[in-house]
C-alpha cells in the first residue's frame, strides 16, 4: 500500500462513493460499465488542476478504461473493482483498497514526458504501454485486496508480475505493445537510486525495467528471443544469467494465478477475450523488430551511473 | 540463490545417508521422519574448523528439529558442504538445503572481533543472527517449492519476508538477534553501480537491509527501536510496515500454516534456540 495523499482520499471511501462520483460529475468524464462487466467500474476523474485537464481529455480520447475493461470482464469478483484516472497531488498517491484502483494524472503526465523524449517513432509505443502497465498494476493490487489474496514478497513487485502476466494472455502484440512500451519508458524515466532512497516500498526502474523484460521473454521466447541476442560481443538486453530464470519466473506467476485467481475467472468468457483480435494502439502502427535484429531502443545506456556510497558491486554474498 | 544442482554433493549425502542412517537419526522429541542432514566434509583444510563448530554447535540437528513441524510432502535433506563460493541454496531438484562453509568464513570476516563491539553489534549476534536468517531464508525457498506455495511477488523477497516473520513467532531474543544480525550483514554489502546489475532477481542489499528492518518493525515496533531511533526506516517506509507485515502474515497462514503441526510447534516455540554455548 502507498500513501493516501488528503487530496486522494476524499474521493476513496469506497467503490460505491467513486460509482456515485462518477453518476453526478460531468458526463465527460463519466463511463458507464458495460453491461458485459458489472463488476468492473472505470472512471475519469475531473482534475482540479488546470494544467491536467488536457491530460484527461487525451486519456479520455484514448479510452484506455474502456478497452482495459474488456480484458477483465472474464473476471467474477464477490466486490466490485473500480479503476478511476484522478488528480492525486502526486505521482504515486495511490491507495488500492477497498476495490479501489487509482491512476494519477500526474503519472499520466510524467509518461508522456518521457515520451515526448523517445524516438518519435516509438513513442505511441511508450505511451500506450506505459498507460497499459499502470492500469494493469493498479488493478492486480485492488484484486490482491479484493480476493484476498495471499502476496509474497513486495506488494509492488507481485503487481508488476501479475500484470507482466495478464498482459501476455493476450496474444505476442499486446505482449509486445504493453510490456515492451513500460520497459522503454522504465530505461528512459531511469533515475540514480541512492543510500535511503532504497528504502522505497517499489522498486527501482532498472529492476521493474528487466523483470518486465523478464516476464515477457518467460511469456514468449520466440517472440522476444531479441532481447537475448547482441551483436560483436555485447551484453544482450536481457543478460543471459537473468533469461535462464525468465520462463521459471513466468511459470511460478501463472501457477500462483491459477490457484488463486483462476477460480474467479469465467473460462468461457476468458476463450471468448482471448480469441478477439487486440490491437491497443490504432492511431500509430507499431513495428515489431525483426528478430534477427537486436533492437538498440530497448537497450539501457552502457554503464548507466548508478553509484552508490558503496565500494564493491555484485558482492558474491549478494548471491544468497 | 534458489535452485543450483550439485548432483555430486547431493548425491554423496544421499550415499552417506544410506549408509550410516544412524547417525543421522533425530534424537529429541522434535522428530521428522522425512528429514534428514549430514555435515560434509571439505577438500580444503581451512573450512575443517568451521565443519566442526557447526557440527559441535549442533546445526544442522537443531534445524532439522526447529523443521520438524512441517508436514512434508517427501524427503528433504539438510547439508554443510564446501561449494566453491560463499553461499547457500536451495536445490529442488534434489529437495536439498545447503550451507556452504564458505559463506560461514564470509559472515565469521564481516562481524566484529570477537569480544569488541562494531556499532553496538557483537560478534555472536551477528554470526548467530545472519546464519539463522541464511537458513531460514533458504528454508523459506524449500517450503516454496515443496508445498507449492504461490508467489505472486520476487521469491528472494518472498524468502527474505520468511527469515524475518518466522523469528517474529519466537522469543523476542530470537527474532532480535536474526534482524539484528541480517541489518548490520546486508549493512557491510555493496549495492549495484551499473544498470546491468538491477537485472538480479534479488533486490539489493540496501533493499534487503531497509525491508528487514521495515517488516521487523511492522511485527514489533519495539524489537530494534535502536537501529530505528538510530534513523535507519525513514517516515515514508515505516507508515506502510505495518499492512507489509500483515501481508506476510496473511500468506503465512494461508500457505503455510496449514502445513504444520500445532502440537510440535508449539514444543518448538517454547525452546530457548540460542541457549547454545559460545564457540569463539
Amino acid at each position: 500500500m502507498r500513501r493516501v495523499t488528503p487530496a486522494l482520499r476524499y474521493a476513496t471511501k469506497s467503490a460505491f462513493a467513486v460509482a456515485l462520483l462518477c453518476a453526478i460529475v460531468s458526463p465527460a468524464y463519466a463511463v458507464t460499465p458495460a453491461p458485459s462487466s458489472p463488476q468492473v467500474l472505470v472512471a475519469y476523474m475531473p482534475p482540479r488542476s488546470d494544467r491536467l485537464r488536457p491530460i484527461a481529455d487525451r486519456v479520455i480520447k484514448r479510452r484506455v478504461l474502456e478497452e482495459f475493461k474488456q480484458f477483465l470482464a472474464p473476471l467474477r469478483l464477490p466486490r466490485a473493482l473500480t479503476i478511476q484516472f484522478t488528480e492525486c497531488g502526486g505521482v504515486t498517491g495511490l491507495n488500492n483498497q477497498h476495490g479501489l484502483a487509482t491512476i494519477c494524472y500526474e503519472l499520466v503526465e510524467q509518461i508522456e514526458r518521457v515520451a515526448a523524449g523517445v524516438d518519435p517513432g516509438m513513442r505511441e509505443l511508450v505511451l500506450t504501454g506505459t498507460l497499459i502497465q499502470d492500469v494493469f498494476h493498479e488493478a492486480a493490487k485492488a484484486v490482491f485486496d479484493i480476493l484476498q489474496v495471499p502476496v509474497w514478497g513486495r506488494e509492488e513487485d507481485a503487481a508488476d508480475r501479475l500484470a507482466g502476466f495478464l498482459m501476455s494472455e493476450f496474444g505476442s502484440d499486446v505482449a509486445y505493445q504493453t510490456m515492451i512500451g513500460a520497459a522503454l519508458f522504465f530505461v528512459t524515466s531511469g533515475k540514480t537510486w541512492t543510500g535511503s532512497q532504497f528504502a522505497a516500498a517499489n522498486s527501482p526502474e532498472a529492476q521493474r525495467y528487466y523483470n518486465y523484460l523478464c516476464m515477457a521473454y518467460g511469456s514468449d521466447p520466440k517472440t522476444f528471443e531479441y532481447l537475448t541476442k547482441a551483436a560483436d560481443g555485447a551484453e544482450p538486453t536481457l543478460p543471459q544469467w537473468r533469461a535462464t530464470q525468465c520462463s521459471g519466473e513466468f511459470e511460478q506467476v501463472r501457477k500462483a494465478f491459477s490457484l488463486r485467481i483462476m477460480p474467479y475467472v469465467d473460462p468461457d468468457f476468458l476463450v471468448r477475450v482471448r480469441a478477439t483480435p487486440w490491437s491497443l494502439s490504432t492511431s500509430v502502427s507499431v513495428q515489431k523488430p525483426a528478430t534477427s535484429v537486436p533492437q538498440a531502443r530497448v537497450r539501457p545506456p552502457e554503464a548507466k551511473p548508478h553509484q552508490l556510497d558503496n565500494k564493491e558491486t555484485r558482492d558474491r554474498a549478494h548471491e544468497l | 540463490m534458489s535452485c543450483d544442482a550439485r548432483p555430486a554433493i547431493v548425491g554423496l549425502v544421499l550415499l552417506l545417508g544410506m549408509m550410516a542412517a544412524p547417525l543421522f537419526a533425530q534424537t529429541s522429541d522434535l522428530t521428522n521422519n522425512k528429514i534428514g542432514f549430514a555435515y560434509i566434509a571439505p577438500k580444503t583444510e581451512k573450512y575443517v574448523p568451521i565443519m566442526e563448530r557447526l557440527k559441535k554447535r549442533r546445526v544442522l540437528e537443531q534445524l532439522s528439529e526447529f523443521v520438524s513441524p512441517l508436514r512434508l510432502p517427501h524427503q528433504f535433506s539438510l547439508v554443510t558442504a564446501e561449494c566453491g563460493e560463499a553461499n547457500a541454496y536451495y536445490d529442488r531438484l534434489q529437495w536439498s538445503l545447503t550451507l556452504c562453509y564458505e559463506l560461514i568464513e564470509d559472515i565469521d570476516r564481516i562481524a566484529p572481533e570477537a569480544g569488541q563491539t562494531k556499532d553496538g553489534f557483537t560478534r555472536d549476534e551477528v554470526v548467530m543472527g545472519e546464519t539463522i536468517f541464511v537458513l531460514l531464508h533458504e528454508l523459506g525457498h524449500a517450503a516454496f517449492d515443496m508445498l507449492h506455495v504461490p508467489v505472486f511477488g520476487r521469491e528472494e523477497d518472498a524468502a527474505d519476508q520468511m527469515a524475518i516473520f518466522i523469528p517474529l513467532q519466537f522469543n523476542p531474543r530470537v527474532a532480535r538477534t536474526v534482524s539484528r544480525g541480517d541489518f548490520f550483514f546486508f549493512k557491510n554489502q555493496g549495492d549495484p553501480s551499473q544498470w546491468s546489475h538491477f537485472a538480479d532477481e534479488h533486490g539489493t542489499s540496501s533493499q534487503r537491509l531497509y525491508n528487514g528492518i521495515c517488516w521487523t518493525y511492522g511485527g514489533n515496533p519495539q524489537l530494534i527501536k535502536d537501529v530505528i531511533d538510530a534513523g535507519w526506516l525513514p517516515k515514508e517506509r515505516a507508515a506502510t510496515c505495518a499492512h507489509e507485515y500483515q501481508l506476510i502474515k496473511t500468506a503465512f497462514i494461508k500457505t503455510v500454516w496449514p502445513f504444520i503441526d500445532e502440537k510440535l510447534m508449539k514444543k518448538v516455540q517454547t525452546r530457548d534456540w540460542l541457549q547454545a554455548p559460545s564457540e569463539r
